[in-house]
Formats: C-alpha cells, sequence, structure tokens
C-alpha cells in the first residue's frame, strides 16, 4: 500500500479561489476544502469577466490556503507537498495560483506538482468513491466536454469529445439569447421545469454519425432562429415561449448527451472491466435531468453510476491535493519551472476532435 | 544583525532581483524578458541566492514591485511573493514604480507628481508630499492638457515630465528607472526599516477592470 | 476607419462557410488580422475553426480548436506561422486587450478576433473585417477592408454564390 501523503490543493483556473488540504491513508479524507466564489464580482455581467476573475485570484489565494491549513487543523510544515491547478483555464487566474503555489513551495522545500484541472475532475471518483481503474468519466462543464477512459492517474484516453462548444457554454449562451440570468445552467434548468420539451424541436446533432463526438453550437443557432421568429411574430417572447425554449433545448442536450454515453460505454465495456463503472464531474453533472438520463444508460449497460457530491463536482481544490497524492504517489513532481497553461488536453496521444472542416471541401 | 532582503519585480517585460545584505546590493539581476516570467521568475531567484549562500529562510523580508504596469506581470510577482511571505512567516513588502521612480530623483520635495509610463500615450501619475504618496494614482491622457491643479512649486518627476509640467505650470524633471534593482533595493530597505507593512502587497491598479456587459439585447418579455 | 464593402457572399450551409475558412487558410498570411463581427450564432467560431484546422492541416498538424468564449485567446502552431484565436466578448476595453498581448501578435501572427468591437481604435488598421449575418436558412457575409484585401478576395468566387 502506497504510504500517507498530506497535501495542500490550489484552484484558481475560473471563478472559484480554492485550497484544501487531503491526506490519502486506506481510507482519502478531505481534511479541508474552501471555496471563495465570486459569483458576486460577475454577477452584472453576463459571465465571468476574466480582469475582474485575476484580480480576485491574486489578491484572495494566501488567505484561502490560510484558511483551509487552519480547518485542517495543520500547518504548511506538516504538508508532504504542494498540488496547483497549472491549466487550462484563464490564464491569469492560473498564473497566480501557480505563483502563490511556487512560492509556498521555495518557503518550505516542499515538492510542486502540477496539476491538469480536468484530470483533478477525472480523478475525485477515486477520492469519493475509490473506483478502480479503468472507469469511464464523463466531464462536462461549462469549458469541457469529453469521455474519457480513466486508466491511471496520467493516463486519460479520450474517446470522443464535443467538436464546438461546451454543454455549459451552450447553457450559458441560451441564457443570453433568452434573457435569463448567468450562470445559465440554473437559470435554463428552472425555466424548463415548467415548459413543454415537445414544442419547439431542436437538433440533435452528429447522432447520425458513428463514435462520440459531439456538436453543440448548431443548437445554439436553432434557438436563436425560433426566438427570431416568434420575436418577429407576435413582438417578443412570453413567459411559456421561454420556458418551452429552455425545456426543448435542455431534453436535446440530454438526449445528445444520452445516446453518446450509450455509445461511450459500449466502447469502454470491450476492455471487459471488472467493476465497469461511468463516473461524472463538472458542473453540468449538477443538471437534474441530465444526471437522471446518465443514471439510466448506465444501468442499462450494466456499469455502476457515480456522480460524486455536487461540490467536488464543481470546482474546488480537494479534487486538485487529490489528483496531487495520485501523481507523487507514481513519482510525477515539478519544478520551479512549471509554466502555467490555458489550453492543455489530457490525451495528447489520441486523434483530436475535428470540427466542421472536416466536413467540407478536401482543400 | 539585519536579516537579508530579497525584492524582485516583473511589472514590465523584464525580470528584475536583488539581493540586500546590511544595507548593500550583494546580488542583482535583470533579465529582459517579453515572455515567460513565470517559469523564469524562481529560477532566477534561487541562483542570486545560492551565489550568496543563502537559504530562502535566512530572508527578513520579501520586496516586490506592485506596478502600475503589466497587470499579467505584476500578479506574477505579487502572487510569488504572498506565496513566499506565508510559507516562511516573513512580510512581502509592496513596491510601486512611483516610489521606485522617485527614489532615483534626487532627494523627494515638498511636492512631487511622479509620472510613469501608460500604453497608448498615457500616463500615470500619483502626488508625493515629502516621498510619501499623497493622493490616489490616476490615468492621464498625454495628448490632451490635464486639468488637475497642483500645490505651487510641485515638481514633477518621470516619465514626459516636462510636458506634463508645462500642461500644470510645474517644474518638470524627465526620469526613467534605469537601475532598477539598485531602486528595489533602496526603497525596499527603506521601507522594511519603517516594519511590517499593514497589509500585504496588492497589485497597484490605476483604473477599475472595465465592465463587459452583456451586448445582446435580450428579447423583450411579453405579459 | 470606415471601409465600403469589398464583396458580399451567401453561405447556404455549413460546408460552404468550411469552404470559405479553406480558402482563407491558403490564403492568409502571418500578419494578417480578421475581425470577425456577428453576434451569437452567427458562425463566427464555425468560420474560425475550420480556417484554424485547414491551416494546420497543410502543415500535417490536427489538434481540437475549443471555443475561445471562456479562455479569450488560443493559440495555434501552423507551420511557421502562429495562429490567435480570440473572443473578446468578456474583455472590458481596449486596456485589457492589451493585457492578452493581442497587440503584439497583430504585426506577425496571423489572428482572428472574435467581437472586434472591444479593440476600439487599436483594431489594426489593415484588417480585414467579415461581417457575418443568419439570414433564413443560410448566413450572409460581407467584407470591409483597405485596397489590398479588394486584390486579395478576388479569387474567392468559386467557394460561394455571390450575394
Amino acid at each position: 500500500m502506497s504510504r500517507t501523503l498530506t497535501l495542500l490543493g490550489i484552484e484558481s483556473s475560473c471563478d472559484d479561489t480554492a485550497a484544501a488540504v487531503v491526506r490519502a491513508t486506506g481510507d482519502p479524507k478531505i481534511l479541508s476544502s474552501v471555496v471563495i466564489g465570486q459569483t458576486a464580482l460577475h454577477g452584472s455581467y453576463g459571465g465571468v469577466v476574466p480582469e475582474i476573475a485575476a484580480r480576485a485570484h491574486a489578491e484572495k489565494l494566501d488567505d484561502c490556503v490560510s484558511e483551509a491549513l487552519d480547518r485542517a487543523g495543520l500547518a504548511l510544515g506538516q504538508m508532504d507537498g504542494i498540488a496547483v491547478t497549472a491549466g487550462p483555464g484563464l490564464i491569469g487566474g492560473v498564473l497566480s495560483g501557480v505563483m502563490c503555489a511556487k512560492g509556498l513551495a521555495a518557503a518550505t522545500g516542499l515538492p510542486l506538482v502540477g496539476v491538469n484541472h480536468l484530470a483533478g475532475h477525472a480523478l475525485t471518483p477515486r477520492l469519493t468513491d475509490d473506483l478502480p481503474y479503468p472507469y469511464l468519466m464523463l466531464l462536462v462543464s461549462g469549458g469541457h466536454c469529453q469521455f474519457l477512459i480513466v486508466e491511471g492517474a496520467d493516463r486519460f484516453r479520450r474517446l470522443g469529445g464535443t467538436i464546438d462548444d461546451a454543454p455549459g457554454e451552450a447553457f450559458d449562451k441560451t441564457a443570453r439569447l433568452l434573457g435569463l440570468p448567468q450562470p445559465g445552467g440554473p437559470s435554463v434548468q428552472a425555466a424548463a421545469a415548467e415548459g413543454d420539451p415537445g414544442r419547439f424541436r431542436f437538433p440533435r446533432p452528429l447522432l447520425d454519425r458513428p463514435g462520440s463526438d459531439m456538436s453543440f453550437s448548431g443548437l445554439k443557432t436553432a434557438l436563436l432562429r425560433e426566438r427570431d421568429a416568434l420575436v418577429a411574430a407576435q413582438g417578443g417572447l412570453y413567459e411559456r415561449d421561454r420556458a418551452d425554449m429552455c425545456a426543448g433545448f435542455q431534453r436535446a442536450v440530454t438526449e445528445v448527451l444520452a445516446e453518446k454515453t450509450r455509445r461511450a460505454l459500449a466502447e469502454y465495456l470491450c476492455l471487459a472491466p471488472r467493476h465497469p463503472a461511468l463516473a461524472v464531474a463538472g458542473g453540468v453533472a449538477a443538471n437534474s435531468s441530465i444526471r437522471a438520463a446518465l443514471d439510466a444508460v448506465a444501468q442499462w449497460a450494466g456499469a455502476a453510476f457515480v456522480a460524486p457530491p455536487l461540490a467536488l463536482c464543481t470546482d474546488n481544490a480537494a479534487m486538485i491535493a487529490w489528483a496531487g497524492i495520485e501523481r507523487m504517489q507514481i513519482g510525477l513532481v515539478d519544478d520551479m519551472t512549471l509554466a502555467a497553461r490555458p489550453r492543455w488536453p489530457l490525451d495528447n496521444g489520441s486523434a483530436p476532435m475535428l470540427g466542421g472542416g472536416k466536413r467540407g471541401a478536401k482543400a | 544583525m539585519d536579516a537579508p532582503l530579497l525584492a524582485f519585480d516583473t511589472s514590465a517585460a523584464h525580470c528584475a532581483a536583488v539581493v540586500v545584505r546590511e544595507g548593500r546590493v550583494v546580488q542583482q539581476a535583470f533579465e529582459p524578458m517579453a515572455r515567460g516570467q513565470a517559469e523564469a521568475l524562481m529560477p532566477l531567484l534561487e541562483r542570486l541566492l545560492q551565489a550568496e549562500r543563502l537559504a530562502w529562510r535566512d530572508l527578513g523580508a520579501i520586496g516586490v514591485g506592485i506596478g502600475p504596469g503589466n497587470f499579467t506581470g505584476i500578479r506574477i510577482s505579487v502572487s510569488a511573493a504572498r506565496g513566499l511571505a506565508l510559507g516562511l512567516g516573513v512580510p512581502a513588502i509592496g513596491l510601486s514604480t512611483f516610489e521606485l521612480m522617485l527614489d532615483g530623483a534626487g532627494l523627494p520635495s515638498a511636492s512631487d507628481l511622479v509620472s510613469v509610463a501608460a500604453p497608448r500615450d498615457r500616463a500615470y501619475v500619483q502626488r508625493f508630499a515629502h516621498g510619501r504618496p499623497v493622493d490616489g494614482p490616476e490615468l492621464i491622457d498625454l495628448g490632451t492638457p490635464t486639468e488637475f491643479t497642483l500645490p505651487p512649486e510641485t515638481r514633477v518627476v518621470g516619465y514626459e515630465a516636462q510636458a506634463i509640467a508645462r500642461a500644470t505650470g510645474a517644474t518638470g524633471d524627465e526620469a526613467e528607472i534605469d537601475d532598477l534593482p539598485a531602486r528595489l533595493a533602496a526603497v525596499l530597505t527603506r521601507k522594511a526599516a519603517e516594519g511590517a507593512p499593514a497589509k500585504r502587497p496588492a497589485p497597484l491598479y490605476v483604473r477599475p477592470a472595465d465592465a463587459a456587459p452583456s451586448r445582446d439585447a435580450p428579447p423583450e418579455i411579453l405579459a | 476607419m470606415q471601409h465600403d464593402v469589398l464583396k458580399r457572399l451567401f453561405l447556404t450551409t455549413p460546408e460552404d462557410t468550411d469552404r470559405l475558412g479553406h480558402w482563407f487558410a491558403r490564403t492568409l498570411r502571418g500578419g494578417d488580422t480578421l475581425l470577425l463581427e456577428g453576434g451569437i450564432g452567427a458562425g463566427k467560431t464555425h468560420l474560425a475553426r475550420a480556417m484554424i484546422q485547414a491551416m494546420q492541416a497543410r502543415h500535417g498538424r490536427a489538434e481540437d480548436v475549443p471555443s475561445p468564449t471562456f479562455t479569450l485567446v488560443q493559440t495555434y502552431e501552423a507551420g511557421p506561422d502562429e495562429i490567435w484565436h480570440a473572443d473578446l466578448y468578456r474583455v472590458g476595453g481596449p486596456d485589457e486587450v492589451i493585457e492578452l498581448g493581442l497587440h503584439d501578435a497583430f504585426g506577425t501572427a496571423i489572428c482572428l478576433v472574435e467581437w472586434p468591437d472591444r479593440l476600439g481604435a487599436d483594431a489594426p488598421e489593415a484588417a480585414l473585417k467579415v461581417r457575418l449575418t443568419p439570414d433564413a436558412e443560410g448566413r450572409r457575409v460581407e467584407f470591409f477592408g483597405a485596397a489590398p484585401w479588394a486584390d486579395r478576395l478576388a479569387s474567392l468566387a468559386e467557394v460561394a454564390a455571390d450575394a
């Protein structure tokens, strides 16, 4: 069995400043997890404003670290390492996190571990449910949507993913188009609850193609057309129209995710895993309609369905500390030249998801 | 005996650092650098400390450039300084570009307006009285005459000082920071002698982050 | 500075947009900037993605081209050229654009900029403005720019019907 490791984790890649202390023994334990959200700072601007986010991270990170240590009842010197999100994400925030972590690591002489934010999400089911490798992960958030077979702390095989927008972005843009508040996930879900999903028939792109690639960009265009047609006909939208559009949109996203998950599961099950499991992570996994559909698909395939508690599905630093522990256990640490990366695919081995360009003329 | 001090600055296209022992600069570096400061900074600092056979733990305070300047560059250094300060349990002290500029301009006068270059033909300015900042910094347009009034016998020091002085009826001393490590050392030594600051260093933003309001008009919601 | 419309096109299908992207991929060189105007769903990212992937394909590279809405700027390599794909929707104004490093890129890289109104007066003088407007099932495209673009756009006719 691996030795006991206690790591400090730091996360600042979007609009949450977070720090956590996680200890790995036989049974991993989250000793503390502090998340200072910025929703109130960005609320009136229709989404995360990068400069506002970067300013807040630079001035809150050390407080966040102090509080995480206090709540864990441990001193910095009692850590075995410092893990930090080194990307992908908003570069201003990632840089602040990486530099703060370097300062802490230099001051204490502790190992520095750069963690891919997506790996943090993808490894969370091992922290919460001790899920054995390999498992299928659907990572679905504001900026990402992909199916990964998680084979090890640094081995991820992507089966497919979005070729354009992420579903979280589609929810946000739908909210923008319909005058609903940001973030779009909760507001669209709330409006959809009152609506008739059958009134508007939005496209299910790429369902006609094999594989588990997805496309959500056309959905937004279709919604825009329906909206503009109604506005032209009646001078605006009734609440009813808006609810029906949200319901139709949410159903389309849900059906695409469910069908593509079914295909990804089939591919994953070819590996004959001893404990087949489908895990989800990312903010979109909080959508109850999507969650229920994924649960049903997993049951149909005979796989366990693992959805970590919401606080560990959305951005947090416990997942970064945990991913750092997993990396340290296999000897992966970084030095003071660790770089912050806005774009950082988890799986550099598999072919990229080609977008629209592939459909056009062969140039 | 005073503990050694370390200061660094990445507020423009450079990495600058200095180690001070007993009031003297013992190690310094200035490397022009348009990109990659986040990767280069810590190894640079470690080289300077090693050259002086110092460990991080030996330091008594950390000085850091807080700008105004390039936001990203400033945040790189400020975040590192705050991490170091927390890890070492020593104070981190913010050093503004205005203070660094004024330090090189002879003895401070009763009223100095310090000017620092800003992008797009503008300047950041801040007023000092006897070497202490009086008001908050401002951003001024060099193309249009400045409207603020200055106390009599104010000296304008720094970037485009004479042009600003002409527009405001003051005297102007053009100056630039051409020996950044020495300035960092001098200002840090002076401020460290005053004891730990009440506040941790924060980037000196002269303007609030511009709001990015939604630009798609939402549809009208009918009753 | 205002320019007259150099050319108008109508793209009937997404494949037409891809073909326009491929045409640009053959035409663009380091230092060129395209300002992609249009509301949500107008096809700005689709066109930019088609260009980037076609430019990469010409140099034997293939990468994901995610939407830059979240990260603001993403950079790609295509042979000797660097491509910058920016979405300035969430950027407050010209000062924040400077922070992104876009100004330095304008002179050397191929820059594809969505929501370019945030550049204000800092938009490069030599840029080509591409305005996309959804129209029925397709998209209208209008090109605006300085004189050299008129010549460069001359070979564009085969891509799609002139509007």
